[in-house]
């Protein structure tokens, strides 16, 4: 079969068919980190980078969640019934532009970076989780 | 004899075809028609009084009811009092930020996850986004919020 040139009328469903095959779910990344109360110290920087490893272009969205010791909605930082918010500064700014210039900004890499302080909340363990969804023309992506 | 060539009628054979589904496309089809694949949801508005000490989780889900894959963004406004530029939270002329604690927006693994029972196949057809406020010290405030997606995906259907 000949390939269409592109001055050709294409029907309205070739759109369709072909987007699903751009959005991919990335697989679940996990990580925990013990942060100490003050004065000992006390917040945590977390980097989270998609590249898809062809180096073709992406654009993604970071889902993430931390959780207070172990992964129970009740221990969700920030909503959980058993968190108190005041004890945590949380800052979540999602893009780094300062890390993606770190890497001269190629357009196959995404960097999202969030920061969590322990204001008041004790010794704890923080519990990490994210999971990138992108658009990119193959589905090999892969977090590091 | 003419000065100019007799124009011959086009044949048939040279008007352009609409193609079928099977054929092969160009390289280049995707991007001449990303511009019909973005699209913008209704506006949401989503009021709550919060007091001294009181807090809200307010959480936004897109979906296509298609269950076509989306990826969306949430644009996000949260006035104090009344709706105007000045009781933006933040940056309003009237507002202190000092009296709130806002956490977020950010797209929530949590509740993404929990449409699955926490199982590894998330719905690709539906986007999840969160907002904390915590009302530290302003008094009894009304909060009116309002959002807005934009986002891409083969259908429009939500």
């Amino acid at each position: 079969m000949t390939r269409i040139i592109q001055q050709q009328i294409v029907p309205t469903q070739i759109k369709g068919r072909h987007l699903g095959e751009v959005i991919y779910i990335d697989n679940i990344q996990e990580g925990t980190v013990s942060v100490f109360n003050l004065p000992d110290a006390t917040s945590v920087l977390v980097t989270y980078t998609l590249t898809n490893n062809f180096l073709e272009e992406v654009i993604g969205v970071n889902y993430l969640s931390v959780y207070l010791n172990s992964v129970d909605p009740t221990n969700r930082i920030p909503g959980g019934s058993a968190i108190d918010e005041t004890d945590y500064i949380l800052i979540i700014p999602q893009y780094s532009y300062s890390r993606w210039e770190l890497v001269e900004f190629v357009p196959y890499k995404e960097i999202a970076q969030l920061f969590l302080q322990n204001a008041s909340g004790g010794n704890i363990d923080l519990v990490f989780k994210n999971k990138w969804k992108y658009m990119s023309q193959r589905k090999i992506a892969k977090d590091v | 004899m003419s000065e100019f060539p007799i124009v011959q009628p086009a044949k048939l054979t040279q008007i352009q075809q609409r193609v079928r589904q099977q054929n092969v496309l160009p390289t280049a089809v995707k991007s001449r028609n990303l511009g019909s694949i973005i699209f913008g949801s209704d506006v949401a508005i989503a009021q709550t009084t919060l007091g001294n000490g009181n807090q809200a989780v307010i959480s936004w889900t897109l979906t296509q009811n298609d269950k076509f894959e989306l990826i969306g963004l949430d644009y996000i406004t949260v006035y104090v009092g009344s709706v105007a530029t000045t009781n933006i939270l933040p940056g309003g002329s009237a507002i202190d930020e000092t009296q709130w604690q806002v956490i977020g927006p950010f797209y929530d693994w949590e509740n993404w996850s929990e449409t699955n029972n926490q199982n590894d196949t998330f719905a690709g057809y539906q986007d999840f986004v969160t907002l904390y406020i915590l009302n530290i010290s302003a008094g009894s405030q009304d909060l009116i919020i309002y959002n807005k997606w934009k986002y891409v995906s083969p259908r429009e259907n939500l």
